[in-house]
């Protein structure tokens, strides 16, 4: 990232916070799931219909709502890279 | 949005060329009908030198008015002037669009002889509030909540000046939802009780302008919207352009002629084509039509269904490729797809239906939505169900959609990196930190693009904003932590916060380049109560106009009919007789005037005539 350009354009990426390890154990229990132990990519979308029902901002009103919504974009990142990990193996 | 007030909710197809309203009752959606009695309105705005209509009274006077009638606002919404497809565009339109402020397409128009200029924004305004009129002349009440819908592949800058149309008009929009997942809901609604298992459906959505495909899965309730892919700028009026060129060619060839340039032959061809075009879907050929179409010439010709389908074939061949994009995209075989739905009018083409039934391996395709209908009924379930509607069909269902392209900020000279890929399920956020590039770096200019390419001067600028007052430091030591979040409406907002000397710094892009500003909106809020207060005073002078007629009228014929007439005084019968000529030529003598006038001329025939006829009476 030695890269120049006029001061006030320049920025770089910073990779260091992204590049962690994701953190499966956690990604489980966000979406309710047992925290190791064999899994399934069919569990892990049944586990992620159910959050979303439970914390969808649509299925909430008032206050809730945006307690919710963080839960709901916390599930479905979890579910993502479970997805993703899944995907892989 | 959690302040939804009084009233029902409902949900628009706001269409390219066609708009559609329902709404959530007794248990049921209903397709609202509008005072033609169609289920459909065009999304016609006409301007006249006394009125402006919209709708059906709009487009039905387009031959005569070319230049002043708009219409496809949507194929201009949330573009840049300097779009190449604006410039295709406007060399196809009558109307005259030019360069606004930063780079905003404006519309002109002759407004009761003066020169006006709208964005597309307040023409979409304009129909979403014929929408709800219509609406509203149904339910009986107000109407203030809806759900507006737009092509799955509409970007962040389409979608927010939808929703800008919508405020303009005066609506509170619950939500912006996609074409397609609005369909999916019309066709998974009745099968949520009956079916267990899982379902991947293609939701197949070719309307008037634009194309989409969206992918979905259906379990118990959650919609869950896997891939999206789309063409905003390819649709049935696409079509419509191919036919039309080729009779101008034939029309050339035969008459030596050559009529591109004459608006008003070609506005008259294009409803003739436009015609023949969805005659071809259930014949085989046709003819087309017009009479004294250029210089007295009647044209007349005919087209076969194979002609149009090899007019159109690459046309036709795109829509196939977006259905295996989508595929791709959502990781899925062609051969796990449970139903290929269709919706919007332009899926009757058979050579479309054959294509895409080709493309699944003979599969028979689900034609069970009305293609017109289907969005706004989907639109009309999502607004009842955001208004919290007790039904118990409504009860266990989710929508899960997403975000159709990829999201990011410039970094590293001209990289785009990514901070939210395309198909990511919305509503989400995303952070990410940056650092300075240089030594004792003041400020940082962020740059957000979307789109799909690896440079961002292949992508789509959204916008940029500057977070000044960083404190001087070595390259590499500040950093901003840049948020990306999409609300549930599929619209973005970015933030970043300069963290190290733990002061935070928050600015949020509000205000994109080709967007309206508060204030903007604020105006056109107002302009369009202007307008409106404008038509309502031209109906009370029709009306006005249209009881004094009545009353000479009703006179008339009461002093002809021969019991009541014999029984008149010669002398009775000619002030009578008088005071109806007088009116007469005052009315054929003059333009529309105000309603007092008209008021006060039938008072003035009313107190020479009542007296007279009242005598009669009483001798009777």
């Amino acid at each position: 990232w030695n890269w120049r350009h006029q001061t006030e354009e320049t920025y770089d990426s910073s990779s260091e916070y992204e590049s962690l390890e994701p953190d499966l154990a956690s990604d489980r229990m966000a979406l309710g799931l047992s925290a190791s132990g064999p899994l399934k990519l069919e569990d892990v979308k049944n586990a992620y219909r159910v959050c979303a029902l439970k914390w969808h901002p649509d299925r909430h009103q008032g206050s809730s709502k945006a307690v919710a919504e963080e839960k709901f974009k916390h599930c479905s990142a979890a579910y993502q890279s479970l997805c993703d990990k899944l995907a892989v193996d | 949005m959690s302040d939804h007030g009084e009233g029902p909710a409902i949900g628009i197809d706001l269409g390219t060329t066609y708009s559609c309203v329902a709404v959530w009752q007794n248990e049921r959606v209903e397709i609202i009908v509008n005072d033609q009695g169609n289920r459909t309105t065009p999304s016609y705005v006409a301007f006249t030198p006394i009125e402006r209509l919209v709708g059906d009274a709009a487009k039905i006077q387009v031959a005569r008015n070319p230049t002043n009638s708009i219409f496809d606002a949507k194929r201009l919404i949330g573009r840049r002037f300097s779009d190449p497809l604006v410039q295709e565009d406007i060399k196809l339109w009558p109307f005259k669009v030019i360069c606004g402020l930063d780079d905003k397409p404006m519309i002109v128009v002759n407004y009761k002889g003066e020169e006006k200029n709208f964005s597309a924004e307040e023409i979409s305004s304009m129909v979403l509030r014929r929408m709800r009129e219509i609406a509203e002349a149904y339910l009986g009440t107000t109407v203030n909540n809806a759900v507006v819908t737009v092509p799955a592949y509409f970007n962040d800058s389409q979608r927010k000046s939808t929703k800008d149309a919508g405020g303009i008009a005066g609506l509170n929009v619950l939500r912006i939802i996609n074409e397609p997942t609005a369909a999916a809901i019309a066709y998974g609604l009745d099968k949520i009780a009956d079916s267990n298992g899982k379902r991947n459906v293609l939701i197949f959505d070719l309307g008037g302008g634009t194309a989409d495909v969206s992918l979905l899965t259906i379990e118990k309730g959650v919609f869950q919207v896997k891939a999206v892919a789309g063409d905003t700028h390819l649709g049935g009026e696409d079509f419509d352009n191919r036919v039309v060129n080729h009779f101008v060619e034939i029309f050339k060839r035969q008459h030596k002629v050559d009529i591109s340039g004459n608006s008003r032959a070609l506005r008259r061809l294009r409803t003739a084509c436009e015609k023949a075009k969805k005659i071809l879907s259930s014949a085989i050929d046709t003819t087309i039509e017009v009479d004294a179409l250029c210089n007295g010439i009647d044209f007349f010709s005919t087209i076969t269904r194979a002609k149009f389908a090899e007019l159109n074939m690459d046309l036709f061949r795109k829509c196939i490729a977006i259905v295996e994009k989508c595929l791709t995209d959502a990781n899925m075989d062609k051969s796990c797809v449970h139903a290929v739905v269709l919706s919007g009018g332009s899926s009757r083409i058979p050579k479309v239906q054959q294509l895409l039934q080709d493309f699944f391996d003979g599969k028979e395709l689900c034609k069970s939505l009305h293609p017109d209908e289907a969005v706004a009924y989907g639109a009309a379930v999502q607004a009842a169900i955001l208004t919290n509607m007790r039904n118990e069909k409504l009860q266990d269902i989710v929508l899960l959609d997403v975000t159709p392209l990829s999201l990011g900020v410039k970094a590293n000279g001209m990289d785009m990196n990514i901070m939210i890929p395309r198909n990511t399920a919305i509503p989400t956020e995303k952070k990410r930190y940056y650092t300075t590039g240089a030594d004792n770096q003041t400020s940082v200019l962020i740059s957000v693009y979307e789109g799909e390419r690896a440079r961002t001067c292949d992508n789509n600028l959204l916008g940029r904003f500057k977070l000044p007052n960083i404190p001087p430091a070595p390259k590499g030591v500040v950093k901003i932590n840049v948020c990306f979040n999409i609300d549930t409406n599929g619209i973005l907002n970015v933030s970043a916060k300069e963290m190290t000397t733990g002061v935070m710094r928050n600015i949020t892009i509000t205000n994109d380049e080709s967007r309206l500003s508060s204030e903007e909106i604020d105006r056109m809020v107002q302009d369009a109560e202007i307008y409106k207060a404008e038509d309502d005073e031209h109906r009370k002078k029709v009306k006005a106009k249209d009881a004094l007629e009545k009353y000479t009228f009703n006179l008339r014929n009461t002093i002809n009919n021969e019991k009541i007439g014999a029984k008149l005084s010669r002398k009775g019968r000619k002030k009578i007789k008088d005071a109806i000529q007088h009116v007469n030529e005052w009315l054929d003598g003059l333009q529309l005037v105000d309603s007092e006038e008209y008021a006060d001329k039938l008072k003035t025939l009313k107190s020479i005539c009542n007296p007279i006829m009242e005598r009669i009476y009483r001798l009777n």
